[in-house]
């Protein structure tokens, strides 16, 4: 049976060669993708929080800070709790009332962990702790503190959770910046068995985290402060549903403050409606009325198409234009006007006049150059600009209306820094809120966005004496600051409601800066339906030197005895 | 003709090795369960010892002696199987009845019957022709195993006896026929079992429930991959913390690979190989019929075993429950394998004096 044994032989020396070669592709060929799968189902890494960036005035005081707080959980299972002790666990904690369900819940759940209440700050946690209840206990649980609330709700935005449960900044700085803000969470990687035990043998290795950037901003805190108060009594006063103030520093763009009314509260931001989150400052698109007047006269006299003593020749009563009728809007006309009363005035048939100065194609090459049709790229995450219609497409109404804000969408900050081009002597600089950002001891300034001339500085110079003009001589001087010399220009339009103008519903604005000739700051405001009075004139005007008033105090700038012109 | 002398090292290598890697593999488990992390070695100790004993003595001990107790031996071994499985005797566990508990330590029947059967057949061939009683045994023996249940351990029986019939010179189309039965039998148990079932599907897919059936053979794969050429060295096995699953027992030839390579595995399987090859040899040497089916017997068993296992753990052929023999864990496979190497050095040395 030699042959047999011998054939027994064979099999096993095949079958050695078939699991030498096997193994050897399992330990040669594949060994490096098993040992990747190895080291995944080893290392466990438990991270380690990154603090997440502060936010701060321009004088450095907190605008967002950090603060330490604490998730506190119960263990149902283990829960020894009496009805006394009960009573004053939920006085003690935040959310008393869910809480409250929560330890209901606790007696009949087969659950083994619940969440009691989040951001438990560290005072009460250790009131809590010297309970001494078994089965409760509390997490590290990094919580935002922004300390001046609603009032800058529109500049910080808010961290809430993405879609994976991580924290992420939206809207405002916090949107923007959110990369810079959010710092690199460390990592402790250790070994671990299946069972989730760290494995003995194997060393563990740390990752520090690091944390996120500090940001600096522009915003001045007694500036925000003055916006934010007068803004609330405004509303008040002149029983506006809503109302914005957006200062810019005038030779920089730098924002000062802005600040928006109704706003919602960045820490509880979901017991608020979610239209609330959007700054509308930067954001919503409005027809600026009147205000663009200034834009509209500013361009023609730049263009040398009109000059501030040319004569209206059409201003003599109201105009037809493709069987619309456009008037003035006390249906007051004044004949041969010049341009400077057509400002004072704020006569639309006058600008219907300058725009056919102007030109469609050189008015709609003004309007992009100052800076509409485009975001501003100020750093606010969620700026979004109304869209110019395309320049064939603008019948000759369209072009008429536009030379004094009607059917043309814009948003505030556009205005503003529009308006503030012609307080920088024709140069317009792209509005901003940081300044710089510090990482550690490290401060590094963001680099200044290009700034750029729009219009000729004669011709600014000219747009800012008709402007005075208009202060000085018109509805508004009777709140002007005395010897103060202000230029500005009100506005007010009514809200387009499903293609209609609605007359009950309008945006009364101003937009203005001083000291007029060697201006400090430019400042926009405006109240959505004031209802003691619809006009601009008698509502955000006033709202606007009151503002100014502290202002001029805040800066230090001397009044003058006379204003000159 | 092998030389006796290099058999003996070979198995007592094999063996002290095998202690080696039970005592690195069953740290975990046993500082765990017995808060004694040489646990685990310290049995194994024992059962070597009793191993080595019982490998001098049947060494010594005439095999031809056996032919005439073969009977007796098949007779009491049927009745301890016949015992395990009757509830109340039978020490459970992980589902299945495979021991009898004597107090100090358990036996597991299915063990003894691997070397009792061997014996027995190779009784049974020394005469023409005696097919149905082969088949009649064998079906009853498997059956019995079966019942406990332990597929594993009834393919390795019901193989290693088809070798043995094959190399006694027994008909071929017969054996065929056996195959076949064989390959029916085995196709009707594992449908009727699931968990077999899954065994199977999750080696014809590995990607099959990652974490229900094939998660033994991924993760043998991740420690024979992990170890690479030359292995993390020994006691640095990672695998044996709870991932993979046996890890002393049927999976211990996974962490030889993660902890001394491939260098480590070629050189067991050229052992073991080494060990088969010279076992036929002596098996073809024997003068004696009985003794050389014998030898065959015992080296296709130690063979199948050993091929089996090496075959499950690198995903060749399903995972069945096979122990390694010499290395893994698990005094009854020990000490019956050290036993019937002790017949097998007794034999080649019966055959080379002459």
């Amino acid at each position: 049976m030699e042959l047999r044994h011998r054939l027994l032989q064979s099999l096993f020396i095949g079958w050695f060669l078939i699991l030498l070669l096997r193994l050897g592709y399992w330990q040669i060929v594949k060994a490096g993708e098993l040992r990747e799968l190895a080291v995944t189902q080893y290392g466990t890494s438990t991270s380690i929080y990154a603090p997440r960036g502060e936010i701060r005035f321009s004088d450095g005081y907190p605008m967002v800070i950090n603060s330490e707080s604490y998730l506190g959980f119960i263990e149902p299972g283990k829960l020894g709790l009496n009805a006394e002790q009960k009573d004053q666990l939920i006085g003690l904690l935040p959310a008393s009332e869910s809480a409250k369900k929560i330890l209901d819940l606790a007696s009949v759940t087969h659950l083994s962990w619940l969440p009691l209440a989040h951001q438990i700050p560290p005072k009460v946690k250790a009131q809590i702790e010297q309970m001494k209840i078994s089965g409760l206990g509390f997490e590290f649980e990094p919580s935002r503190n922004y300390l001046s609330g609603s009032s800058s709700a529109y500049i910080t935005g808010f961290i809430g959770k993405n879609q994976s449960g991580e924290s992420e900044g939206y809207f405002g700085l916090e949107g923007y910046y959110n990369r810079t803000l959010t710092g690199k969470p460390g990592k402790v990687i250790e070994d671990r068995d299946a069972l989730g035990r760290p494995i003995v043998i194997s060393q563990h290795r740390i990752i520090q985290p690091q944390p996120g950037k500090n940001l600096v901003t522009s915003i001045d805190r007694t500036v925000q402060y003055y916006a934010f108060q007068k803004l609330k009594e405004g509303l008040d006063k002149y029983k506006a549903k809503a109302g914005s103030v957006a200062i810019m520093e005038t030779k920089t763009g730098k924002i000062l403050a802005m600040v928006s009314l109704p706003a919602y509260d960045p820490v509880s931001f979901s017991d608020f409606d979610r239209e609330l989150f959007k700054n509308p400052i930067v954001s919503e698109g409005y027809e600026p009325g009147s205000t663009f007047k200034a834009i509209v006269m500013a361009s023609a006299l730049d263009a040398k198409v009109v000059a501030p003593d040319s004569v209206c020749t059409i201003c003599g009563g109201p105009q037809t234009i493709s069987g619309e009728t456009i008037k003035n809007w006390n249906d007051q006309y004044h004949a041969n006007s010049s341009m400077t009363d057509v400002i004072l005035h704020s006569d639309n048939i006058g600008m219907v006049f300058v725009s056919r100065q102007l030109g469609k194609t050189k008015m709609l090459e003004y309007i992009r150059k100052f800076g509409f049709g485009n975001p501003t790229g100020i750093d606010i995450q969620e700026e979004s600009t109304p869209t110019l219609r395309p320049d064939n497409q603008w019948e000759d109404i369209d072009w008429a209306t536009a030379a004094f804000g009607q059917g043309i969408a814009v948003t505030r900050i556009q205005m503003l820094a529009g308006v503030n081009a012609i307080a920088n002597g024709g140069i317009l600089v792209p509005p901003r809120v940081v300044e710089k950002i510090q990482s550690g001891k490290d401060e590094k300034n963001l680099p200044v966005p290009d700034s750029q001339r729009i219009i000729s500085r004669p011709a600014a110079i000219a747009m800012t004496n008709m402007m005075i003009n208009g202060v000085e001589k018109g509805e508004v001087r009777y709140y002007r600051v005395p010897g103060y010399v202000v230029a500005g220009k009100t506005g007010t339009a009514q809200v387009p409601i499903a293609g209609h103008y609605d007359e009950t519903k309008v945006i009364a604005s101003f937009v203005g800066f001083a000291p007029a000739l060697d201006p400090i700051f430019t400042m926009i405001v405006t109240l959505r339906e004031p209802q003691t009075s619809p006009w601009g004139s008698t509502t955000a005007a006033p709202l606007w030197f009151s503002i100014a008033e502290k202002l001029f105090r805040y800066y230090q700038i001397p009044p003058k005895a006379r204003a000159g012109l | 003709m092998p030389n006796h002398r290099s058999l003996f090292i070979l198995i007592s290598v094999l063996t002290i090795f095998g202690l080696v890697m039970v005592g690195s593999a069953s740290v975990v488990d046993a500082s765990r369960n017995f808060g004694d992390k040489w646990y685990y070695l310290k049995l194994q100790m024992m059962w070597s010892g009793i191993g080595l004993a019982g490998l001098l003595f049947f060494s010594r001990f005439n095999h031809l002696k056996l032919q005439k107790f073969a009977l007796h031996m098949l007779v009491f071994n049927l009745f301890l199987l016949v015992l395990v499985i009757l509830p109340g005797v039978g020490t459970s566990a992980l589902g299945a009845r495979r021991w009898i508990n004597l107090g100090f330590f358990s036996v597991q029947p299915s063990e003894i019957a691997k070397i009792t059967l061997a014996i027995y057949f190779s009784a049974l061939f020394t005469k023409k022709d005696n097919f149905l009683p082969f088949i009649t045994i064998l079906g009853v023996v498997c059956g019995l195993v079966m019942l406990q249940p332990d597929l594993g351990t009834s393919l390795v029986i019901a193989s290693s006896a088809l070798l043995t019939y094959f190399g006694s010179g027994g008909r071929l189309s017969r054996l065929l026929a056996a195959v076949v039965l064989g390959i029916f039998a085995v196709t009707i148990m594992t449908i009727a079992a699931p968990y077999r079932l899954n065994r199977l599907k999750s080696y014809l897919d590995v990607s099959h429930d990652p974490l229900g059936s094939s998660y033994q053979i991924r993760q043998a794969l991740i420690a024979l991959g992990s170890g690479g050429i030359f292995g993390q060295g020994l006691g640095q096995s990672k695998q044996k913390y709870a991932f993979l699953p046996e890890t002393t027992t049927d999976s211990i030839f996974a962490i030889v690979g993660e902890e001394f390579g491939f260098i480590g595995t070629a050189t067991v399987l050229v052992a073991y190989t080494l060990l088969i090859l010279q076992g036929y040899q002596i098996a073809k040497s024997a003068k004696n019929k009985f003794s050389a089916n014998l030898a065959t017997a015992i080296t296709s068993v130690l063979g199948l075993q050993v091929f089996i296992n090496i075959s499950a753990i690198s995903a060749l052929l399903p995972l069945t429950g096979i122990p390694l023999s010499f290395i893994s864990y698990g005094g009854s496979s020990l000490v019956i394998m050290l036993a019937a190497a002790g017949i097998l050095i007794n034999i080649n040395k019966t055959y080379a004096k002459n």
